[in-house]
């Protein structure tokens, strides 16, 4: 009887270091998703932004040719 | 009865192996990998070779260490491969130096010496790193183990001969160059060690968290919001304004053609020029509205200086309401050209105040990024994984660096034309043109090496997402980086 007792203790504590290994696992793997979600570093708007106020100098180019009229 | 409980004892021993191959597995992924604690009390054997051929001055050293742990169930090799071979400035082979150098055992032993912290630093860095800072004598080692393990990373990737020199700099000298960005130590560490001093005395380093607060103004997000559709108007009216004048355009052509009279088609045409004029005009002003990066009296200043070129135009607008006749509008033309000639300098050279202002604040941001991506690095190191970008963030930020002399470069011949045109632009007209072409082709090298840097980006990100798929960019430290503007609020 004593052994029993004894084994059914060994084996509980076995199972309670399992899962206690498991749950250090889980909440390792857990704090993974907590670090998503931030967008990768660009600076291509602001490429595009310079690019549109630099091509906007070709109104200037319209208006000559407009300007440039005989009536 | 004893079949079964020995089968239940055998049981038994073997779930209690679980939890250990758990924790041994987290160990492995979770360490360092640098300062595992299996190494403790562990036999470790070290063998060294060491090859110096006199006649073609090539060193060579090979380093094993072998450890083995107490029980004997794990082994691991440590390998070391050392090549003296280097090349001096003069472009010979020189190895006196490296002959000179100690070897791995010495720069090991010299790890060794240092107080823990210092030590785990330089632990961090891995063998191909340590390699580099053999170079160093205790003293030096000991200056660069107090710098940022991000720093230490930087500045071992200096030629030798430059790490060497740069490492006799004083602590905060130092600590100053590594905190600079790759190009600019690159930049620095190839002068003079009293030529670094003094360009490190002349160099401004500012902490911040996010680049913004490198901007030379706070535009309030409502502002910014009203300058966008005030420009988006402006182009809608540009648009339609132009249509227009292209029409009336054919449309006095036809008349000429017919030999009716072209009054109203021209009429209509210098009306249509005068909305274009105006909106192009109040295209830029919403821009500079807009712009984070120009100085608030900068922006107050060029404003005005449009607002008056928008009245003038308007102006001769309300003059085209009373013609009265074809002779009338020859007058007005004739007034309108006279008026754009200027206006259209004054608004080439705001343009580029603009662009190079913006361009300005991208180059901040990108050394923000470069120092925050070297943070994320070492963190990425902790949690046990390696990646290897260091020649795609020098790429990177020599790239950056490339955009930031450009706009240095534009900032001067803006000034230059700004002092031309203040005189007066029809007497300047032939010089403005020529500095509003150098401006130009300057700001488009910005431009281009500022797309080099975000491609490298790009690059750098998928190289991050490879190693760690879910990466969170978002860096929170302060950093500190260099700066040359002034922030006016």
């Amino acid at each position: 009887m004593v052994k029993v007792v004894t084994i059914l203790v060994i084996l509980l504590l076995g199972l309670v270091a399992v899962s206690f290994g498991c749950v250090r696992k889980e909440s390792v793997q857990s704090t993974q998703p907590e670090l998503k979600s931030a967008q990768p570093p660009s600076i291509e708007e602001g490429i595009t932004e310079t690019n549109k106020v630099l091509e906007d100098q070709h109104d200037i180019e319209q208006i000559d040719e407009g300007l440039n009229v005989d009536f | 009865m004893k079949k079964p409980t020995s089968l239940m004892l055998l049981f038994v021993l073997l779930m209690s192996t679980i939890p250990a191959a758990i924790f041994a597995d987290e160990n492995s992924n979770g360490g360092s990998g640098y300062g595992d604690q299996k190494l403790l009390d562990a036999r470790v054997e070290v063998r060294e070779e060491t090859k110096v051929e006199t006649g073609d001055t090539r060193t060579e050293s090979r380093l094993e260490i072998k450890t083995e742990t107490k029980d004997g169930e794990s082994e691991e090799r440590m390998e070391f491969r050392q090549r003296t071979r280097q090349v001096n400035e003069e472009g010979t082979e020189d190895n006196s130096d490296i002959s000179n150098t100690r070897s791995r055992i010495s720069i090991m032993e010299r790890i060794e010496k240092l107080p823990e912290e210092k030590r785990a630093k330089l632990e961090f860095l891995g063998k191909i790193k340590q390699e580099r800072l053999q170079i160093l004598d205790e003293t030096s080692l000991g200056k660069v183990a107090n710098l940022e393990k991000d720093e230490i990373i930087k500045l071992a990737n200096l030629r030798a001969e430059r790490l060497k020199e740069v490492a006799m700099l004083e602590g905060e000298e130092l600590s100053k160059l590594a905190k600079l960005t790759r190009a600019r130590q690159e930049e620095l560490a190839n002068l003079g060690r009293e030529e670094i001093k003094k360009r490190l005395e002349e160099t401004r380093l500012v902490k911040v968290k996010t680049s913004s607060e490198l901007n030379r103004r706070d535009v309030e997000e409502r502002l910014i919001l009203r300058a966008r559709e005030d420009y988006s108007k402006a182009e809608d009216d540009f648009m339609e304004a132009r249509q227009n004048f292209l029409e009336a355009k054919e449309r006095i052509a036809l008349a000429k053609e017919e030999g009716k009279d072209t009054f109203e088609p021209a009429k209509e045409h210098l009306e249509n020029i005068v909305s274009a004029m105006v909106a192009h005009l109040e295209k830029l002003k919403a821009k500079i509205q807009e712009s984070e990066n120009l100085g608030n009296e900068e922006v107050i200043t060029i404003t005005e200086e449009i607002d008056i070129k928008i009245s003038e135009i308007k102006a001769i607008g309300e003059k085209l309401d009373e013609a009265t006749t074809t002779q009338n509008l020859k007058v007005l033309r004739n007034e309108l050209v006279e008026i754009w000639k200027d206006t259209k300098q004054v608004a080439k050279l705001h343009a580029y105040r603009v662009a190079d202002a913006r361009i300005e604040g991208l180059t901040n941001r990108a050394k923000v990024l470069e120092k925050k991506l070297e943070i994320l690095l070492v963190k990425i190191g902790e949690d046990g994984i390696s990646i290897d970008v260091e020649d795609k963030l020098v790429k990177f930020s020599n790239s950056v660096d490339e955009a930031a002399k450009k706009t240095k470069e534009v900032k001067e011949k803006i000034r230059e034309a700004v002092e031309l045109k203040n005189k007066g632009v029809a007497e300047n007209a032939e010089q403005l043109q020529q500095l509003h072409q150098e401006i130009n082709n300057a700001l488009r090298e910005a431009r281009v090496a500022l797309e080099e840097a975000n491609n490298t980006l790009k690059e750098i990100v998928v190289i991050f997402r490879e190693a760690k798929e879910d990466v969170d960019f978002e860096v929170k430290e302060e950093v500190e980086v260099e700066f040359e503007g002034e922030v006016e609020g």
